[in-house]
């Protein structure tokens, strides 16, 4: 338990915080690391980041967009993209697991989900589609946050690509189209450079 | 596959997987990592309090 000596309206405005963005925070880190237990955790670790975050004027703090008006008043470095910010937290605490002792080696592992270990060995017609699965998911981790974010929402939330680009990077219009595209032909680009390894 | 028929697949297997979870237990879990009391919350929000606020609707990120 943290023990950070906190004003009612942080209190309440972290309450509602939790509350409306846990679940989605949760889909983020399954989406990063397709296995419930560490979902959990990462997400978890996340709001403690969050918390101190919040916590520490002197920590520098993204903006949050959209966040409780009077609440967000009384933090000190205002949080203008709240999501966006949500979003880094659960990577890094993502990478954070990936980078521990005894645990990974580094970002370009590819956990197996946790339901599909077995049947790499006993469905061979299988082998091929959850090859090429892991591939995609290890190319997304190597995209940066704000790409990664975009090929999320579009492709994992359902959003339209201008909704998923504005969310994502803050574009709109032609250049969020474009850098769609961009997104695109970077991940085609690190999916061949991995299947010529392999 | 192209790439966007990949995506779309590997979507469909996550969409089966990111439900599979129970948020309620996850909420407490981060309230009681927070220190945050729950308790607060529903009496402060109880109609004998004067409050009749709806839970907050999730967002999407």
């Amino acid at each position: 338990m943290i023990d950070i000596p906190w004003d009612r309206d942080r209190i309440e405005f972290i309450k509602t915080e939790v509350r409306t963005c846990t679940g989605a925070m949760y889909q983020y880190a399954r989406f990063l690391c397709r296995d419930r237990r560490l979902a959990e955790d990462i997400t978890q670790n996340a709001w403690v980041t969050i918390f101190k975050s919040l916590a520490n004027p002197d920590q520098s703090t993204p903006s949050v967009e959209g966040a409780n008006e009077s609440a967000a008043a009384a933090i000190h470095e205002p949080i203008r993209n709240f999501k966006a910010y949500a979003r880094r937290c659960v990577f890094n605490a993502f990478v954070d697991y990936l980078r521990a002792a005894g645990t990974r080696t580094g970002i370009g592992e590819v956990l197996l989900p946790e339901d599909e270990g077995h049947r790499i060995f006993r469905i061979d017609d299988k082998a091929s589609e959850i090859v090429s699965s892991l591939d995609l998911r290890n190319a997304l981790l190597q995209l940066d946050e704000e790409d990664r974010a975009l090929v999320y929402l579009k492709y994992y939330k359902g959003y339209e690509t201008a909704e998923a680009a504005l969310e994502a990077t803050g574009l709109t219009g032609s250049a969020a189209y474009r850098r769609h595209k961009a997104v695109l032909r970077r991940l085609r680009e690190l999916l061949t450079t991995e299947e010529a390894s392999d | 596959l192209n790439l966007e028929e990949r995506l779309i697949r590997d979507a469909k297997s996550f969409a089966a997987e990111a439900t599979d979870f129970d948020e309620e237990e996850l909420i407490a879990r981060v309230y009681k990592t927070l220190g945050i009391s729950v308790d607060d919350s529903a009496s402060n929000n109880s109609p004998a309090a004067g409050h009749t606020q709806r839970p907050a609707e999730p967002k999407r990120i």
